[in-house]
């Protein structure tokens, strides 16, 4: 019997990915650990590998196709099962298509094989006529603007949706899955707020009216500069269009949704780095294969204000208040035209040296958009520096379900008073957004007075 | 039903409703069989799927046109034979239904409902709007008085009441 291989949930916040490569054919062996196939999520592209061993009998969803987690898009079995790869790729065989599943919008909206490229045209622009020269080019490579300093970050949640502890019934769940739909985001109607196929429907509904913010099961062409001949309000020349990738995509869904949900403050206090920045070079000093970076310290000085303070470590519930067990640092990262959150798992427990190591081997697989699926999950806290960037400070935008996030400026020569004279010291402000249903005012103020104790005296984060 | 019984050549447990020896209905001319294992749906619907067997049935069909008075649209099916039982015709009810509740006349822990609930619920989670409702006699030795009976025993009531629990309207 052949086994599916099934979309696997490869980020955090990924609802659906696309194939871009096959690396097998129908009739090839395929043995367990192989690479099967190169996937594109919503954050970076990742390499699927095989769970048994067999021959690839039959690919589903081709190069180009999208599909949502758990839908299959290959079958593995016996060499005789294989079956011509022409076949149509609509609907997998071994899911039994019911009426509601089968009608509907968006289900017909998501394209198993990629459009031509004048219809991935259509799709993204339906009134413009475009004269551009189109190409389709790969998530990355196009040619933009230079990077300007990153937004705050966007995704890497703990706990999203699929964990249990949102209430929904099989169905709805089933639905929602099948259609990319974010259960977290809907208010549930039945007994003790479980989630309803009714709900699931309606959320659906008011996604596909939504265009300003298209759900990730609007086709979009992945990328694509289009000259639009048509100046719009008002201009006389016209513009260029420049549509989202899909990682873009899921920063603007995601960063809309916080800002619009998340009752944010703000927080800002100024530390004396002098310290810091001397520890830093003495065990810069010595030598060690890996330079320990003014984040790696950062994120050891947030992990251990944590465990003193739990609360910040703290997400959000309808219900109440789930204190994560985990200290988790996600840190965000501006890559072109976007940004990652990588983790750093457990940063309480590990050595700054360790946590230097880490951060420098998944910044080295971001950059080769090789990540591992745990690079970018399970961060209980994030912290954004954008201190590279000559900033005095700035507001960070929370990165749910993270309750709060540090925002690092730059650190300068200040003049301060230290025993009734002014005196020049090395200063950095840092600025704590926090959720508010999680977090008060006076408890995030405690939180950066801990943080800070902990850079002033740098020693305290070798221990 | 009781013809095929006869028929086989392995024995087989029959069993008759006394309550039921008064009720009339139609049979088909010739030479009329029902099948063991093939359940009949009995009422077609929509919005519930409501299982039962024996006099619960004719029950839940009662229970069935006040629901209809309601808005909802209930399915009645009868399981006819209970081993074999036809797990298939149950499951297509609920795939079409997405919500489901067992009547039995009997006691409901380790009853029949018990095993369908849980059949169905393996065969067709995903399906599933809401848990499987069961409405099943009073744990308690049969009352020999008319009104204690009755009260033991569900009623055409009692299974709506549960039917719009799991339909969760009031």
């Amino acid at each position: 019997m052949a086994k599916e291989i099934v979309m696997p949930r490869l980020s955090d916040t990924m609802e659906e990915g696309k194939i871009l490569k096959w690396h097998k054919r129908p009739g090839d062996q395929v043995t367990k650990g192989e690479v099967l196939a190169e996937i594109e999520t919503d954050k970076a592209n990742m390499d699927l590998e095989a769970y048994d061993t067999g021959v690839l009998t039959k690919i589903v969803v081709e190069e180009g196709g999208q599909a949502p987690i758990g839908q299959p898009i290959a079958y593995i079995g016996a060499p005789d099962e294989v079956e011509s790869a022409d076949r149509p790729t609509s609907a997998p065989p071994s899911q039994p298509v019911t009426p509601e599943t089968s009608a509907g919008p968006a289900s017909e909206a998501i394209p198993q094989t990629a459009p031509a490229p004048a219809e991935e045209i259509k799709a993204g622009q339906p009134s413009a006529d475009r004269t551009g020269q189109l190409t389709t080019r790969q998530q990355g490579t196009v040619p933009a603007a230079p990077v300007p300093t990153p937004a705050p970050p966007t995704t890497g949640g703990a706990v999203e949706d699929g964990d249990g502890r949102i209430k929904a019934s099989p169905l709805a769940r089933r639905i929602a899955a099948e259609r990319g739909i974010d259960l977290s985001r809907i208010q549930g109607s039945g007994p003790g707020g479980r989630i309803l196929r009714e709900d699931v429907e309606k959320a659906m509904a008011a996604q596909t009216v939504q265009i300003a913010v298209p759900g990730p099961e609007v086709p979009r062409p992945v990328a694509e500069p289009v000259v639009q001949e048509a100046p719009v309000g008002g201009l006389t020349r016209p513009g260029r269009h420049e549509p989202f990738s899909r990682m873009q995509q899921t920063i603007a869904r995601r960063m809309t949704f916080s800002k619009q949900q998340v009752p944010h403050f703000y927080v800002t206090t100024e530390v004396d780095t002098g310290e810091l920045t001397e520890l830093r070079q003495r065990l810069n000093a010595a030598g060690e294969d890996v330079k320990i970076s003014y984040n790696d310290l950062i994120v050891k000085a947030v992990a251990l204000a944590l465990v003193d303070m739990p609360l910040l470590n703290a997400s959000y519930r309808e219900d109440g208040l789930h204190y994560n067990e985990e200290i988790n640092i996600g840190i965000a990262v501006a890559i072109e035209r976007g940004l990652v959150v990588p983790v750093i798992h457990q940063a309480d427990v590990k050595g700054v040296r360790q946590i230097a190591r880490e951060n420098a081997a998944m910044f080295q697989r971001v950059r080769e958009n090789k990540p591992r699926p745990e690079d970018f999950q399970g961060a209980t806290f994030t912290i954004s520096n954008l201190g590279m960037y000559d900033v005095d400070e700035f507001m960070a935008i929370i990165d749910q379900p993270a309750a709060a996030i540090l925002a690092i400026g730059s650190i300068r020569k200040r003049p301060v008073v230290v025993n009734d004279e002014i005196v020049v010291r090395e200063r950095m402000r840092m600025t704590i957004s926090a959720d508010h249903r999680v977090v008060y005012g006076a408890e995030a103020a405690q939180f950066l007075q801990l943080v800070k104790r902990r850079l002033e005296q740098p020693y305290s984060l070798l221990g | 039903m009781l013809k095929y019984a006869i028929r086989q050549s392995d024995p087989v447990m029959f069993i008759e409703h006394l309550a039921l020896y008064n009720t009339r209905g139609e049979v088909p001319d010739g030479d009329y069989l029902t099948e063991f294992g093939k359940a009949q749906i009995v009422r077609p619907g929509k919005d519930i799927s409501i299982f039962a067997h024996s006099r619960m049935t004719l029950f839940a069909l009662e229970a069935a046109k006040e629901l209809e008075a309601l808005g909802v649209s209930a399915e009645v099916v009868d399981l006819r034979s209970l081993r074999p039982y036809d797990l298939e015709t149950l499951v297509k009810s609920v795939k079409r239904t997405n919500r489901a509740l067992y009547v039995e006349e009997g006691w409901g822990t380790y009853g029949i409902g018990a095993e369908i609930c849980a059949a169905v619920t393996e065969a067709a989670f995903d399906y599933l709007d809401a848990p499987i409702g069961r409405v099943a006699g009073a744990e308690v030795p049969m009352p020999y008085s008319k009104p204690l009976e009755r009260a033991a025993i569900p009623s055409p009531a009692t299974i709506v009441a549960k039917a719009k629990q799991v339909l969760h309207i009031a």
